[in-house]
């Protein structure tokens, strides 16, 4: 565990994205350089427009880099990103990586429990229906197990949205603003939760955020507005 | 600025556009072709009666009618006792052979009558002599003056007419009437506009204050035979309404589809001042404008669909069938109606999401129920009041089904399963708005070909059975009534095996009859379903006649003098005119003079092939032919019904499709979700054939008891009002799971299929 948690998990070199419209071409990305290492955080700034969604799409695997090279690794194995497939990238999305996004984090037709329990299903059937309960119980959640997410606050959504992430100890974890739509108290306890179960079983983080106070809790910073 | 921001929108939009105008095409396809093809076969039933009786409304029949009791009646109405009579006339109205042709002689008051549509202009006028058809012309021995356009129909002065066959001068056969309707015009515009509505309009007996000795018949009782073919094409017409309905609701489900995608568009114009009542009318004006587009498009694809079903129906080819006002206006009118209704709808629906209106729901339904109930019941209301049940059937499962999807909503933690495939299953009744109309309608389609199918089933299993027992006999003899007579002289010595057929024409309380004279032994008998042996005093009638005179076994009538009992009552698929069955001793037996056919119990293929040598005119025509020609008629005869619920199911499919695109746009967010757990697309497809299969499931369970009731309204309600015979409905499963099948497989498709697969996120404007 210790030397694996100085191997960077996401290794991106000269990373660059550019979206079209038309004849219209928006650059968002250009040379980034970014490394994150095993059990650390890190936070992407910047302001709104700068490419922090963007980025954390490309460490997921939903989208390819215009140009650059970028490196995610799993169970021992350095995978290129860049060059592997959609479908490649799909299996190991659903396996090795985390993400909280700001809305919408919830499917509205499981519930709440069943949401938790999805990534474990999609992955290895019902061994993890077990662990699903005990995070809503570490959430405070186990009480809303059976209800829908339409009837949950906000801060609730949040919670449950991160112990989905969690549901398989992923190597990676990425958030996207995912406080940006609560209130303090309710901001805070989805920061405390996010880093703290990002240190306790050792899952890198990554995190967009607006906020320089969630910025700061962070081990490490990549600032895209400049 | 709107217009091209719609514009735009309509052509980023295109596959679903494109759908919306193939939907509402296919629905005027359906109804022009109908149209075109029932108009046509309307126009044809018309020449069944003569031209100068198509004024008159109703008869009045008296036993032995003299003309003393024709002035007497009419005295009393010059005397103002029946005011609602607008015209009284003498008719003499009798079959005949002159000069060995069987013909209808007609005679009239020509001098008096106002017969003014009578073209006295093309030949003579001699008072003594006659009109006939074009078929007679040069046929008969008599003085023509010139020609009418009924077959086999000579017309004459009431005076010749009686000279022809051989009556006195004060013998009459009835009365005919024009009694005044106050609803006849609207009648006439709906005859327009729905050719064959006037056999759905109910009986009523008008006011007419007569005493107990007339008995009063509609033109429509006194030709069965034109009530027969109305009764088919009102039948037509209104299933080829189904798919205009159905149109309707993929039209409302593209507006609402639509309306959803443009509403932020259209907002930020009426945020720049601009008022919403322009903002929505330019939103209907779109659909307005596809709407004409798919009217263009469906009524060319009419025109051409009706020449190939009258082809199949008739197996006339190269008929040039017209397309005229009627046939425009019903096709823009459906085309419009739906685009504006649809588009109308869809905004007041979503202005106004906030009121469930659960108590007007119920209500409604409570209403329709009753209408339902009423329209079965009660056969006053006629073939019109058993379609109602229909139509208020299909508005009551259109209203269930929103609330039905909004309780399985509330039950949907109860589902289990991969969980995958629970989310699919879920979505179909998590967005009610969006798959409420395109369950419905598909739900309905499905009905209404699993109601026809189940009748047509159980229809030719009735009709197969009843073959069975007429074809008795291994040949049938058909042709010239000499050559016919001159066999059965031959055939005398042999008579046990050889039954001779009669047919005279007389009338049963008024209503024209179809006279048939046999030797009625056990085995002829065994024919109508009768155990026995008829005697000189019993009688058979079909059912059409038992309904139109209200007998039933066990009853007797007197006919021309003459008490009959009725000893049974039998089937008569097919028939046009009501039946009456007599045995050769029975006095009536003498009415029917001419030989109609000959059936010999055996006669092998050598026989038969002398016999054809001997009588050249003759068709000596084996039961297995018969029976298979019988049954391919039959097949025939519902070509048209196939196709007009095959459009309705694919404009259905269609309506899912929009309604699916509509519901992936409230699942962008879930669907984004899911690819960033990992979700593949082959497991993305995986819930798209849950919710599809959901959807299936909810449209299929409303479709199959609705279905059934059709099918028992169809076999037990219309058949006996529209064509007098009633059809036993058997539940087969291939007539049931069929269109069951092809309810699924459209909604698999229509829920798996994606056209233009960025569609679905792009914004409006």
């Amino acid at each position: 565990m210790t030397s694996e948690a100085k191997a960077p998990v996401v290794e991106g070199r000269g990373l660059g994205k550019t979206y079209r419209d038309g004849s219209q071409a928006v650059e968002v990305l250009r040379g980034v350089d970014v490394e994150v290492l095993a059990g650390r955080s890190l936070a992407l700034t910047g302001p709104s427009g700068s490419g922090k969604s963007t980025l954390l799409n490309l460490f997921a695997g939903l989208i390819s880099a215009d140009t650059g090279e970028l490196y995610f690794t799993a169970d021992g194995q350095r995978h290129k990103w860049h060059l592997a497939s959609q479908r490649e990238r799909t299996r190991l999305r659903r396996r090795y990586i985390g993400y909280v996004h700001q809305f919408f984090n919830l499917i509205p037709t499981l519930t709440v429990l069943e949401n938790v329990r999805l990534p474990g299903r999609l992955n290895v059937g019902n061994r993890l229906d077990a662990r699903a309960l005990e995070l809503l119980a570490q959430f405070g959640l186990d009480d809303r197990a059976g209800a829908f997410p339409d009837v949950l606050s906000g801060g609730e959504q949040q919670r449950v949205a991160v112990a989905r992430a969690l549901l398989l100890e992923p190597p990676l974890l990425l958030a996207d603003e995912p406080t940006g739509n609560l209130d303090a108290g309710n901001s805070n306890q989805v920061v405390e939760l996010l880093f703290g179960a990002a240190r306790e079983s050792g899952v890198s983080l990554i995190i967009a955020t607006h906020s320089e106070t969630v910025a700061a809790q962070a081990d490490d910073r990549l600032d895209l507005g400049g | 600025m709107l217009a091209r921001a719609l514009g735009r929108f309509v052509v980023r939009s295109f596959w679903s556009t494109a759908m919306a105008v193939l939907g509402i095409a296919l629905g005027v396809m359906s109804v022009v072709s109908v149209h075109i093809v029932t108009a046509e076969v309307a126009s044809e039933l018309e020449a069944l009666t003569p031209r100068e009786f198509a004024d008159l409304t109703h008869f009045l029949h008296q036993d032995d009618l003299s003309a003393d009791e024709y002035f007497e009646l009419r005295a009393r109405w010059h005397r103002g006792a029946y005011p609602d009579i607008e015209f009284l006339t003498p008719v003499i109205d009798e079959p005949a052979v002159i000069d060995g042709q069987s013909v209808r002689v007609l005679g009239l008051d020509l001098i008096g009558g106002g017969f003014t549509r009578l073209d006295f202009t093309s030949g003579t006028a001699d008072p003594r002599g006659v009109w006939v058809d074009d078929t007679l012309a040069g046929r008969l021995d008599l003085n023509v003056n010139g020609s009418i356009e009924a077959p086999d129909v000579v017309l004459a002065d009431i005076g010749v007419a009686q000279q022809l066959l051989g009556w006195p001068a004060d013998r009459l056969s009835y009365v005919a009437t024009r009694i005044r309707d106050p609803i006849q015009e609207v009648k006439d515009y709906g005859e327009h506009l729905l050719p064959g509505l006037g056999a759905g309009w109910p009986e009523t007996r008008p006011e007419v204050d007569l005493d107990d000795t007339w008995r009063l018949l509609s033109a429509q009782q006194q030709n069965p035979a034109s009530q027969f073919g109305k009764s088919v094409l009102f039948n037509l017409s209104a299933l080829a309404m189904l798919g205009v309905l159905v149109a309707w609701f993929l039209i409302y489900q593209v507006a609402v589809a639509w309306l959803r995608r443009l509403w932020p568009t259209l907002e930020r114009f009426h945020l720049l001042g601009v008022g919403m009542t322009v903002l929505v009318s330019s939103f209907v004006l779109t659909l307005v404008t596809l709407a004409l587009v798919a009217g263009v498009i469906g009524t060319y694809l009419g025109e051409w669909l009706a020449e190939w079903l009258f082809a199949q129906a008739t197996g006339a080819s190269g008929t040039d069938l017209a397309v005229n006002g009627w046939v425009l206006l019903k096709a823009f009118g459906s085309a419009l109606f739906v685009a504006v209704g649809g588009g109308c709808w869809a905004v007041w629906r979503r202005n106004d999401t906030t009121r469930t209106y659960a108590w007007l729901t119920w209500f409604a339904a409570l209403i329709l129920v009753g209408l339902t109930i009423w329209g079965v019941v009660s056969a006053e209301t006629g073939l019109a009041g058993a379609f109602l049940s229909i139509a208020t059937l299909s508005v009551i499962s259109m209203l269930i089904v929103r609330p039905w999807l909004e309780w399985s909503r509330r039950r949907a933690g109860w589902l289990k399963g991969p969980l995958l495939w629970v989310l699919g299953f879920r979505e179909t009744v998590w967005h009610p708005g969006d798959l409420t109309v395109a369950i419905g309608g598909l739900g309905l389609a499905v009905a209404t070909a699993i109601g026809v199918g189940l009748m047509v089933d159980s229809f030719r299993a009735d009709f197969d059975r009843f073959l069975t027992q007429r074809l008795s006999y291994e040949v049938v003899v058909e042709g010239p009534k000499d050559a016919l007579r001159v066999f059965s002289h031959d055939r005398a010595r042999d008579n046990a095996e050889t039954q001779v057929y009669r047919e005279g024409e007389i009338r049963v309380g008024g209503v024209p009859t179809e006279l048939r004279v046999a030797d009625l032994n056990v085995f002829e008998a065994a024919r109508y379903g009768h155990d026995g042996v008829l005697s000189a005093s019993t009688v058979l009638v079909s059912e059409q006649l038992a309904r139109t005179a209200s007998l039933e076994a066990g009853d007797s009538f007197t006919v021309a003098g003459v008490t009959s009992r009725v000893a049974g009552v039998f089937p008569g698929f097919g028939d046009i005119a009501p039946r009456l069955v007599v045995d050769e001793s029975h006095p009536l037996a003498m009415r029917a003079t001419e030989v109609d056919s000959i059936a010999l119990r055996h006669m092998d293929a050598g026989e038969r092939a002398r016999a054809g040598v001997a009588y050249p005119d003759l068709r000596f025509i084996e039961q297995t032919t018969m029976r298979d020609q019988a049954l391919a008629t039959f097949d025939q005869t519902f070509v048209i019904t196939g196709i007009l619920i095959t459009i309705a199911l694919l404009v259905a499919g269609i309506g899912i499709y929009v309604a699916t695109t509509s519901l992936r746009l409230n699942r962008m967010a879930s669907a984004r979700l899911l690819t960033s757990m990992g979700v593949s697309s082959s497991e993305n497809l995986g819930i798209d054939l849950a919710r599809a299969a959901g959807t299936a499931g909810a449209a299929l369970g409303i479709a199959l008891p609705l279905g059934i009731l059709f099918g028992w309204i169809l076999c037990r309600v219309i058949n006996p009002r529209a064509f007098g015979w009633t059809v036993e409905l058997a539940l087969n499963p291939a007539p049931v799971l069929e269109p069951l099948g092809w309810g699924l497989l459209a909604a698999l498709l229509a829920g798996v299929v994606r056209f233009g697969s960025n569609e679905e996120s792009q914004t409006a404007g």
